[in-house]
């Protein structure tokens, strides 16, 4: 209800800050004085009842942004990022929380079911936040104080759940030299090595989303807006991993089975010590843009494997409310539904193989030789064996880089203009490339690095 | 390594400083020792900002209909935070603008549980079901809804599936009162703690830690209580209803000064609390000040209603015990036609007695306790119709047991179950 903005708060970004006071000052200059003269007092509002808040912001479990590609550097591993807790204030503590289950899943037949899953589940062992102000600190060092731990586990049917990683170290909050000096050396502490090959890195790091506001907020509000090329001037906590391509392969052969899905999704345990899907994220935007508005806390709480028979996931992404808001708020003409363009490139992946207008080879299951029981399920889909691009563009498949979104995606693609592009049309048609300049300029607060995790140190 | 030890103690000082200053103060974060921050920065949600924003925002775009429901939404907030009722009318008028957006009904919803027509409040929450059965926060409202009309059956039943589809602060903290009214303290207690460990901002937190306070409080432990409501006001300053019941505490405690310059403090930012500061000075002695108190009681409650809003039970349960009782049982039947709640059933069957018919009042005392509740008062109340029955050996157990789960639970009541149980030992 008061979440206006949901995850990019770009309306929010604009305005002047304010302060915690406010609510106070107001407070206190109506009532200041007035309270013993009875009629010049303000009233109140009934209290005889038990009033607690009806929603709030439930950042821990929030994941903004999920990447796959494969790694520039050892084009035989795979990387994965997921991003969680966004807009992430300088200086301030953020920790995951310690009754959540963070998942990446892995689809490499298409049926929606994970052929793999790492969890990450987290311990305090400094200070739980925000409770500086209520325990003894244990700490042996100063960035103790803020200090996490993780699990990580690989859990595939049929198979015992295999611990990788236990009691690993997550990069802490960067608070500042005080509390947790030598950050860079923090950072490197939390990159870890699996067994079996392949890393790890969990924690703080800058948020590496960026993109053409005029795109975010034609895509996500249906609201034209000064083009304005931003990052994002915070952090987030990464969950990123590493591993060969062997790992994730069908058949453990990325030769002949070389597609793979991706999708993370957080789980939080209920006061009956159940686990319940709050969070799920796959292609970026597609919950916010071809979900509608009263469907999203559902779609938040559902399985790919059970996409095709919701009657929502496929129907909306056929006929999305959002092609005609921006189609009325930008004066361009987004293609007549049924959308089998959008369809083709959300929910099964680009093949010639079902019929779909877009033909090209590129990256569903159904391009896995050994793959069976296909289904229409939402997941960022990757073709591991498409070569890694000397220069990647920032608009991806559009422009001819085959490697760039909607094939997995990059940490230097510009998803929502990408998008907004493919709602309004392209690749299948000639759409409207022109509504956002290509030559805006656009960037990343923090540039991203050449190795593992990819993600720069926390923005400051 | 020694420098790092003697740096330790300052350490433990500028955290435990910035921890109150600047946590939850965005932005300020160790500014001593870093460069300050660049702005924009974003910050902690805060009502009072974001409608600044929605505001400047609909100007612009005055059919964008999801930004009047959120613009209603946050003046809801405000009102909650504030006590301010104005913000009702611009709620509900922000809120029409938006209809039939589903949030738009949820907030009708939950504006009509805060104005107390909780049969409307479940009109809207019923209808907010049907046009969208997953958006989680429409089931918030149905609880508030059922909790308050009395159909604790159903109130599980809404809550449970919200516990299912979205565990979160909402529903935790929901349960957590169902438990609590059930005299399922630990359960209470478990999921207060873990709706605290999710809160992101300021006020939740101080809102969840003043649950766990009250929770000890009602259980007959002052100095818990008094800590946890001191825990809340440091979260959050603004946190008025920590203050009046740090207030509370501090008078069981014996520390009257104390008590005396919170409830001052706590009565000038929200008049709420002016009844049962009146009742300590009253308890202490000062009739002239009670006096007053009981006088902007009875001002608020004509200047509520001229902001459609009627609270019943407040009104109810004050005549019962300072002003006429007649008027008292017949602010409380009308209410009790509408709800059936324990709480109004306690303050009926209170009021009932007040008015000398105790046979009735008897009746409604015992409807207050069906759900197994640990609750002072209202033991204390049944003890005392029970007395005024002849019931000398039921008297003697209500009263033992009101003193036994919080023997504060009133400036008045307990000394007088004390002398009344002295005199029938």
């Amino acid at each position: 209800m008061l979440n206006l903005i949901g995850r990019r708060p770009w309306l929010m970004a604009a305005a002047a800050s304010t302060t915690v006071l406010a609510t106070t000052v107001l407070a206190t200059t109506v009532l200041a004085g007035a309270v013993l003269l009875g009629p010049a007092m303000n009233a109140v509002t009934a209290t005889s009842h038990w009033d607690a808040p009806g929603t709030f912001k439930d950042k821990v479990i929030d994941a903004s942004d999920l990447y796959a590609f494969t790694s520039p550097d050892k084009p035989d591993t795979v990387t994965i990022v997921a991003n969680y807790i966004p807009f992430q204030i300088p200086y301030k503590p953020y920790q995951f929380d310690t009754n959540v289950q963070y998942d990446l899943h892995i689809d490499n037949t298409g049926s929606g079911k994970a052929a793999i899953t790492y969890r990450w589940t987290f311990r305090n062992k400094g200070f739980p936040v925000p409770s500086l102000l209520r325990r003894e600190h244990q700490a042996a060092g100063p960035e103790s104080l803020v200090e996490q731990s993780f699990t990580l586990t690989k859990l595939r049917p049929g198979r015992p759940d295999q611990t990788l990683i236990r009691d690993g170290y997550v990069g802490p909050s960067d608070m500042g030299i005080l509390i947790t000096p030598g950050y860079q050396g923090l950072r490197q502490k939390a990159v870890l090595d699996l067994p079996g090959g392949g890393k790890v890195f969990t924690g703080q790091a800058a948020d590496p989303f960026f993109s053409d506001n005029k795109a975010v907020n034609l895509l996500r509000f249906g609201i034209p807006f000064p083009p304005i090329a931003t990052g994002v001037p915070m952090n987030v906590d990464s969950l990123a991993i590493q591993v060969p391509k062997s790992e994730l392969a069908l058949g453990g052969d990325p030769t002949a089975n070389p597609v793979v899905g991706v999708w993370t999704t957080a789980a939080r345990k209920s006061l009956n010590g159940e686990y319940k899907q709050v969070s799920r994220l796959g292609n970026p935007n597609f919950n916010e843009v071809l979900i509608p508005f009263a469907s999203r806390d559902r779609f938040n709480g559902m399985r790919p494997q059970d996409d095709a028979g919701s009657g929502l996931v496929v129907e909306s992404t056929r006929d999305p409310e959002q092609a005609r808001t921006v189609e009325r708020q930008a004066g361009v003409k987004a293609p007549a539904p049924p959308r089998a363009d959008l369809e083709e490139i959300y929910l099964t992946g680009l093949t010639t193989k079902r019929g779909g207008p877009l033909k090209d080879d590129l990256n569903s299951q159904l391009l896995n030789r050994d793959a069976s029981g296909f289904t229409s399920t939402e997941q960022l889909r990757l073709n591991m064996s498409t070569p890694v691009t000397a220069k990647p563009h920032k608009y991806g498949y559009l422009k001819g880089d085959k490697q760039g979104y909607p094939n997995g995606r990059r940490l230097t693609d510009d998803v929502v203009t990408v998008n907004l592009r493919m709602l309004l049309g392209e690749p299948a048609g000639p759409g409207a490339p022109g509504l956002i300049d290509e030559n805006n300029p656009v960037y990343l607060t923090a540039p991203i690095t050449g190795s593992f995790p990819y993600v720069a140190l926390p923005v400051h | 390594m020694r420098r790092v030890r003697k740096a330790l103690p300052l350490l433990g000082c500028v955290l435990l400083g910035c921890a109150l200053l600047a946590w939850f103060t965005p932005g300020a974060w160790l500014r001593r020792d870093e460069p300050p921050p660049t702005p924009p920065r974003r910050t902690a949600y805060e009502p009072a900002a974001f409608i600044d924003q929605a505001q400047d925002h609909l100007r612009r775009y005055p059919g964008d209909t999801r930004t009047w429901a959120d613009l209603g939404g946050a003046y809801l907030e405000q009102a909650r935070r504030t006590g301010d009722p104005a913000f009702y009318g611009k709620a509900e008028g922000a809120l029409r603008r938006s209809l039939p957006h589903i949030d738009a009904m949820i907030g009708m919803g939950a504006l009509a549980n805060a104005r107390h027509d909780f049969a409307l409040a479940l009109r809207w929450g019923t209808r907010a079901r049907s046009a969208a059965p997953y958006r989680w926060p429409l089931y918030a409202v149905l609880t508030d809804a059922y909790v308050e009309l009395g159909q604790y059956a159903k109130a599980d039943q809404v809550l449970r599936h919200l516990l299912d589809g979205r565990p979160d602060l909402v529903s935790f903290t929901r349960a957590a009162h169902l438990f609590h009214l059930r005299g399922q303290t630990a359960r209470a207690r478990e999921a207060l703690e873990r709706a605290r460990d999710i809160a992101s901002d300021p006020a939740d937190y101080a809102f969840c830690v003043w649950q766990l306070g009250e929770l000890a409080w009602s259980d007959g432990d002052p100095r818990a209580a008094l800590s946890a409501y001191t825990e809340a006001l440091a979260a959050d300053p603004s946190h008025t209803p920590s203050l009046a019941a740090k207030a509370r505490a501090e008078a069981a405690l014996g520390r009257l000064a104390d008590a005396r310059r919170d409830y001052a403090d706590a009565v000038t930012r929200s008049p709420s609390f002016v009844v049962e500061y009146g009742e300590l000075l009253q308890h202490l002695g000062d009739r002239d000040g009670a006096r007053r108190l009981y006088a902007v009681f009875r001002a608020q409650v004509r200047l509520q209603a001229a902001n459609g809003v009627s609270d019943s039970l407040a009104v109810g349960r004050y005549e019962a015990d300072h002003g006429s009782p007649a008027v008292a049982v017949r602010e409380l039947r009308a209410e009790w036609g509408r709800r059936r709640s324990v709480d109004v059933a306690d303050a009926l069957g209170w009021a009932l007695h007040q008015a000398g018919r105790h046979t009735e009042a008897a009746r409604y005392a015992a409807y207050a306790d069906r759900l197994g509740g640990r609750n002072a008062l209202f033991a204390y109340h049944r003890g005392e119709i029970s007395r005024a029955l002849g019931r000398t050996s039921a008297a003697h157990a209500e009263l033992t047991r009101a003193l036994s789960i919080n023997p504060y639970f009133s400036p008045d009541g307990p000394p007088k179950a004390r002398a009344e149980l002295g005199g029938a030992a």
